[in-house]
């Protein structure tokens, strides 16, 4: 039976932090890309940027947010990159946000998708978020770095993050 | 090691198609994963879906953003599945994960989002009111349009063990 979910790549942040988390080289041999984060920053603000090939522009997002279990909105994603969520400093010590993104076939010719799905729960009032969000890049470009970067601060220690290759090899 | 997450089937449309069907899905897995990559064609329409090529009843309920406002809407009875869409100017990307495919004792119930940079994001819960085991899926357009050739749906099937 051929293996059609690999772990490309884990990246864990060590105790000084670091300012974002890059996938390079990947190969084009999958059919879709999967990354599973469990991310806190330090700065004040509640996420992270998703970009590909260190390209800023040409995103665009609907997202749709839940927000504190007290209100729920829509928006429109920026176009500098993706955005997902991630738990910062203000949050409970030790809570790590939760983040999904999916991105079928990556290393098409043809303008990328992706969905996002991700979650700050801290067991407090505050900072709790729930995200979902369908994310484009107008770029035909096959996607071979992936770059994640905290909307503020660094990646805090035991931040971590798995890419997966799943093929639809049969 | 273990494969516990295999690729059942996947359809790469050559070309515009009105609908794709997996066919003779194995029981050997526990859960089923759908992905269908959906390119833009010109007109915006849904996605029905099927399971055995039965007319339900399906239920479902889902929220929706993207909008002016979210919503959330709910249906039941229904004699097939509204749970995607595709669109004139967005790639569309759909996940289902369906659970406990095979066995022969429940309804069938599964998680699905959907969405796009456009014009929406859905996320939802449907269940099939029928005890039988899953064999067949099949993906159509409600109102006519094709799925545009480029277009890809992958089956994966998991392995709780």
């Amino acid at each position: 039976m051929a293996l059609t979910y690999i772990a490309i790549a884990t990246v864990t942040v060590g105790s000084g932090g670091a300012a974002n988390i890059e996938f390079t080289s990947i190969p084009g041999t999958y059919t879709d890309l999967l990354l599973k984060i469990s991310a806190r920053n330090t700065g004040n603000a509640s996420g992270q940027h998703v970009t590909f090939n260190s390209n800023s522009s040409s995103y665009a997002a609907k997202r749709l947010i839940a927000n504190n279990g007290s209100t729920v909105t829509t928006h429109s994603g920026g176009t500098a990159s993706l955005f997902a969520l991630a738990v910062d400093s203000r949050a409970t010590a030790s809570a790590f946000g939760n983040a999904e993104v999916y991105i079928p076939n990556y290393a098409s010719s043809n303008n990328k998708a992706a969905s996002l799905d991700s979650v700050n729960e801290e067991n407090g009032n505050t900072y709790a978020y729930d995200e979902i969000s369908g994310g484009s890049w107008s770029n035909t470009a096959a996607i071979t770095t992936v770059t994640l970067t905290p909307e503020a601060g660094n990646y805090a220690q035991y931040t971590t993050a798995t890419l997966y290759g799943i093929k639809n090899t049969v | 090691m273990t494969a516990t997450y295999d690729c059942i089937a996947a359809t790469t449309l050559g070309s515009d198609s009105a609908s794709v069907t997996f066919s003779s899905i194995s029981g050997a897995f526990t859960d089923l994963i759908l992905v269908m990559n959906i390119l833009p064609l010109s007109t915006n329409d849904n996605l029905g879906i099927k399971f055995n090529s039965t007319n339900g009843p399906y239920g479902l309920i889902q929220v929706t953003g993207g909008g002016a406002s979210p919503a959330s809407n709910r249906g039941s009875n229904l004699s097939s599945i509204t749970a995607g869409a595709i669109y004139d100017s967005a790639v569309t990307t759909h996940v289902f994960h369906i659970m406990n495919y095979s066995n022969t004792t429940t309804n069938k119930t599964m998680l699905y989002r959907y969405g796009n940079s456009s014009y929406t994001i859905v996320a939802g819960v449907i269940i099939w009111r029928d005890n039988s085991a899953i064999t067949s899926i099949s993906i159509a357009v409600n109102g006519g349009s094709n799925l545009s050739a480029n277009s890809t749906f992958s089956l994966y099937g998991i392995k709780a063990e």
